[in-house]
């Protein structure tokens, strides 16, 4: 063969092996990305500035968002036929970290464990002359030198307070969980939980020693609460049974709690003792087992019952009357607590659909809180570890309550997408030491809900109660020195209506407006007959509470991976309450003392939100949101026509106002890789009355020793650098 | 004197009152299931069920979604996968009439099914712990289905399968001011992460009040995480043992603890006496620095507002 043709051979071999092998080759896989990987590792590094005096501790309040790096996210799933495997883990390393791990063999075996951290970090204001510890102790001391100095009137209290030292106001809690569920047969579980909860730290406690001397403490806190449970559980289309107990059991390191009073150096009968001590909480269990079951009846029917019998008992050790040496030792009724109530609940349902058309169901639910707690005798008590006073009650009043409810509500759905619901409760409350032994309570309701059509959604109902109660006792009211005609508002005759409309229009498949209305009020009566000739005399306490509020809102998704969102809430709540001002004595019937508290509470509420993903070669992400919060409190007194009372000069309103804009841009360089960049601002604003820096001006206040834990507001704008592995 | 323990059954007008509503649920239910009782439908033929394959023939995408999710496990006999090449069908139902034609009413259309029709299919299974309840729970009475919240195929939450990213972006959709009140001063550590409205509440039915998915009751809910305010105490305090809602709007509010009224209007619905408790606390007081109206207000000195078991702690000051 001429060499020019062997050449021009090979060349076309060459140019032709390629497309031959080409041609042999599979289709090419789609390109991978970011959504092709179950597993992602993200790792942050953060830093945040603060506006001059803003609140860290508030910015911080349930997390920890210190500068620095951490593992922030990771999520790991490993899959097969017959076995999952998930990993997570959030925050490594912070005061907020948490760690998951569950394994789900398919059929057989669930298994999931959870470690949680939540803190909660109140100030970093805060200062002490007491001297906390670590790990929290029941005892607070101050120097010697200082109580001795003021008793002995060589310094004052206010002088003292500059010796107090600033520690961090925080508590912790810590959370593991443990759960696992084993499939006996594929009709029946066996479940078990584990859950340990401690929580230490320190927190706003007050330790007062009377008027002239109320003093806020580190009120030390170390406690640890173990919770099991367990239950065999069968079901299939026929039916199910349960049987399941529960166990609770709670631990407080820290009982009692003693801590000095700063104003003393030595016990005094008349002048207060130089330490105080209070029985902090006590250590209870509560034991509880459980059976429920159902059946499927005919009619599209369900009946299902269940019943859960528990014991709540609590046995600490009772301490004295008092820790102060210079008063008479008071005897004990009993040594221990004894604290035990029985707790018993049944709920029964029924539910049926005898036709495609119409729906009721029925439900009877009965919670009886027997507190069996003996009476504890008490003749003399002792107030602020101050002085012995007589007690007219004579015993404790150890609550018992006893709850019966019957609902009932039929559904008529006379097309597919709309059903019309009427409904009825009877609730009855039968409860002791109350100055009314029961209350019964009617509620009508009535409710339409439109769904299933492609373009609306509409949802309103109506509610209308009405509460009395039976069994009026004065006496009661009369022990505790409260006026006859007094109502406590959580068991006082009221009515009660509530109204609410939710609509929602989607004009086509990318654009949706939703809005929503509620109202509602509680009355309850502005007079009532009392003593013997059943004069008419005006209700004291809380006499009506209404409520408003709407939102409007849209969302626009015109295409996939692009979304805007934007909502507001507007909410109004008002409340009316009636107080007389008076000393014992003519006073305590004198009308024009009387005065009453209008209370109103407004909320304004925006949100924002914006999704731009996968942007410039689907390699580009970017979201964005703004909330925006503002609440107002204020409370407006009012006093009788003819008052005898001095004028008042008006609360300034409580004002609350949280901004939040965050921005958060990534983009994938590889399918593996990504890095991003976040922003966040942070803008909380407030204005309180109580603690503001303008009203704590000092640590000691005239005749109150605080912690200086203020509300203070902050303005913080924090950037993160976000490097994220996927595979 | 105090009040002997009642009997703990009610007024006997209440009693009858009740078994009279019982008798009448019965009754209707009775005339309406055998006055009106649908005929059973026959179960399908075993020729009307065409397998995975014929399915996922059109459906691809959400062959392979469904793949991905605890639906597509058929190593598990529970799931619709784990009944053999019927994973599509074991929840649509026979697919024959609609593969052959192609209509969409020949086949269970979840959007477009009634929403109790719907839930019908998924209780089929889900009928036992945390779905137990579900039937005669408020939200099947407000006619909502399993299928306006959860998505099989396209979920988009990490976990539970929610047609939203969180718990929180599905329950916002109705409940607009619980959510807004979580942006409040006062609040739980929801919009930090830490919790969700599945935290306390169950949206599948409860044997409590609110769909609140432990205990029996508001406070045993609140208790299993605030445990030490348990008790029972030596000195109980009425409204705490009443309900804990009865002061505090566990959603959120202004004030702080999360109560519904700031200290001391908050105690001053109830305590009216004489003395402080029925004291003005007006802005003169607050510029006196009365410890009864500046920083924490009444707990102050009350301290032990939940419950003490001091044998001096009737007033709860200790």
């Amino acid at each position: 063969m001429p060499m020019r043709m062997r050449c021009s051979l090979a060349l076309v071999t060459c140019l032709l092996a390629p497309a031959m092998l080409l041609a042999q080759e599979p289709p090419a896989a789609p390109p991978l990305s970011p959504d092709s990987f179950e597993n992602y590792a993200e790792f942050t590094v953060r830093g945040t500035a603060f506006a001059d005096g803003s609140d860290e501790a508030r910015f911080n309040r349930y997390r920890d968002l210190r500068n620095g790096g951490t593992l922030d996210i990771l999520r790991m799933t490993k899959a097969s036929d017959s076995k999952w495997f998930n990993i997570q883990a959030d925050h490594v390393g912070y005061r907020d970290q948490r760690f998951y791990g569950a394994l789900n063999d398919y059929g057989k075996l669930k298994v999931s464990f959870e470690y949680n951290q939540i803190p909660l970090f109140f100030s970093e204001t805060t200062r002490t002359l007491y001297s906390p510890t670590s790990p929290p102790s029941g005892t607070l001391r101050i120097d010697d030198g200082i109580q001795s100095g003021i008793q002995n009137g060589t310094t004052t209290i206010g002088a003292a307070t500059s010796l107090a030292q600033p520690f961090d106001l925080r508590l912790k809690r810590s959370i593991t969980d443990v759960r696992a569920l084993y499939s006996v047969t594929p009709d029946m579980d066996v479940s078990f939980l584990y859950r340990s909860t401690t929580k230490s730290g320190n927190q706003p406690w007050a330790g007062t020693f009377g008027f002239s001397n109320a003093v806020e403490l580190p009120g030390p806190v170390d406690t640890h609460t173990n919770e099991v449970g367990a239950a065999l559980e069968w079901g299939n289309q026929r039916g199910s049974a349960r049987v399941g107990y529960d166990g609770s059991f709670f631990r407080n390191n820290v009982d009692p709690l003693i801590w000095d009073n700063p104003l003393r150096i030595a016990d005094s009968p008349t002048a207060g003792p130089f330490q105080g001590r209070m029985s902090l909480w006590p250590d209870s269990n509560l034991n509880a087992v459980n059976v429920s079951g159902s059946v499927n009846l005919a009619g599209r029917s369900r009946a299902t019952a269940y019943v859960s019998v528990g014991n709540w008992t609590q046995n600490d050790i009772l301490i004295p009357f008092t820790i102060n040496t210079a008063l008479p030792a008071i005897p004990l009724d009993r040594t221990t607590a004894e604290a035990e109530a029985h707790v018993t609940s049944m709920n029964y349902t029924f539910s049926s659909r005898p036709s495609n058309s119409l729906w009721f169901s029925a439900r009877f639910w009965t919670y009886d809180f027997d507190n069996r707690t003996p009476l504890f005798h008490v003749n003399q008590t002792v107030t602020y570890d101050t002085s012995v006073s007589t007690f007219p009650p004579g015993t404790t009043s150890p609550y018992t309550l006893d709850r019966k409810a019957f609902d009932a509500e039929v559904s008529y759905t006379p097309w597919k997408s709309s059903a019309f619901r009427a409904g009825y409760t009877r609730s009855d409350i039968n409860q002791t030491f109350r100055y009314v032994d029961s209350t019964g309570e009617n509620t009508l309701r009535l409710s339409w809900d439109t769904s299933r059509l492609d373009w609306l959604t509409l949802r309103a109902a109506y509610e209308h109660s009405n509460r009395t109660g039976s069994g009026f006792d004065d006496q009661v009211l009369d022990d505790i020195g409260e006026q006859d005609s007094l109502r406590q508002f959580d068991v006082s005759d009221r009515t009660m209506n509530r109204f609410s409309l939710l609509l929602q229009v989607t004009p086509m498949a990318s654009l949706s407006f939703h809005g929503t209305i509620a109202a509602g009020n509680e009355d309850r009566p502005e007079t009532t007959p009392t003593g013997a000739n059943g004069a008419l005399e005006p209700v004291f306490g809380l006499l009506s509470n209404d409520n408003h509020s709407y939102s409007l809102g849209a969302d626009y998704v015109p295409r996939q991976n692009v979304s805007f969102g934007a909502e507001y809430v507007w909410e109004r709540y008002n409340t009316l309450q009636k107080s007389r001002q008076a000393n014992p004595g003519p006073e305590f019937d004198d009308p024009r003392r009387d005065w009453t508290t209008d209370g109103s509470d407004k909320a304004n509420t925006f949100t924002a939100s914006m999704d731009l993903l996968k942007l410039l070669q689907k390699k580009t992400d970017l979201r964005a949101t703004y909330d925006y919060s503002h609440a107002v409190t204020q409370y407006i007194y009012g006093l009788a026509p003819n008052s005898t009372l001095p004028p008042v000069s008006q609360l300034p309103p409580v004002i609350n106002t949280l901004q939040r804009l965050t921005a958060d841009l990534r983009y994938h360089f590889t399918p593996h890789f990504g890095a991003g960049f976040v922003y966040w601002f942070d803008k909380y604003s407030v204005d309180d009355f109580a603690s503001g820096p303008d009203t704590l001006t000092s640590l000691y206040m005239p005749s109150f020793l605080t912690l200086g834990y203020l509300s203070l507001p902050y303005t913080a704008q924090t950037f993160s650098g976000r490097f994220t592995y996927y595979w | 004197m105090p009040q002997d323990r009642v009997t703990g059954v009610p007024p006997a007008p209440a009693r009858h009152t009740m078994k009279w509503l019982l008798a009448a649920a019965i009754s209707v239910w009775a005339v309406t299931v055998y006055a009106q009782r649908p005929a059973q439908p026959a179960p399908p033929a075993a020729d009307a069920f065409v397998g995975d394959d014929t399915c996922v023939a059109c459906h691809e995408t959400e062959g392979k979604r469904l793949s991905t999710t605890l639906h597509g496990r058929a190593q598990n006999v529970r799931t619709p996968s784990g009944n053999k090449n019927q994973a599509c069908e074991t929840c649509h139902g026979p697919g024959k009439e609609h593969s052959e034609s192609g209509d969409k009413a020949k086949i269970r259309v979840f959007p477009a099914m009634a929403p109790r029709d719907a839930s019908a299919v998924c209780t089929t299974c889900h009928n036992k712990g945390a779905h137990a309840q579900w039937k005669g729970s408020m939200h099947d009475a407000r006619n909502l289905s399993c299928v306006t919240c959860h998505s099989v195929h396209s979920p988009k939450a990490e976990h539970a399968q929610l047609k939203e990213a969180s718990v929180t972006d599905t329950c916002v959709a109705c409940h607009k001011t619980q959510v807004a009140k979580l942006q409040r001063f006062g609040h739980m550590p929801l919009r930090e992460g830490k919790m969700e409205c599945s935290s306390c509440h169950n949206p599948h039915g409860s044997t409590n009040l609110k769909m609140l998915k432990i205990g029996n009751f508001v406070n045993e809910t609140c208790v299993s995480c605030h445990t030490e305010k348990r008790g029972p105490f030596l000195w109980d305090h009425a409204p705490v043992r009443e309900a804990c809602n009865t002061c505090h709007d566990p959603h959120g509010s202004n004030n702080e603890r999360m109560l519904v009224a700031k200290l001391p209007m908050m105690c001053q619905r109830c305590h009216i006496g004489t003395k402080h408790p029925s004291t003005i606390y007006d802005a003169g007081q607050v510029a006196k620095g009365s410890s009864r109206i500046i920083g924490r207000g009444c707990v102050n000195c009350h301290s032990q507002i939940h419950g003490s078991n001091s044998p001096a702690g009737n007033t709860f000051l200790r």
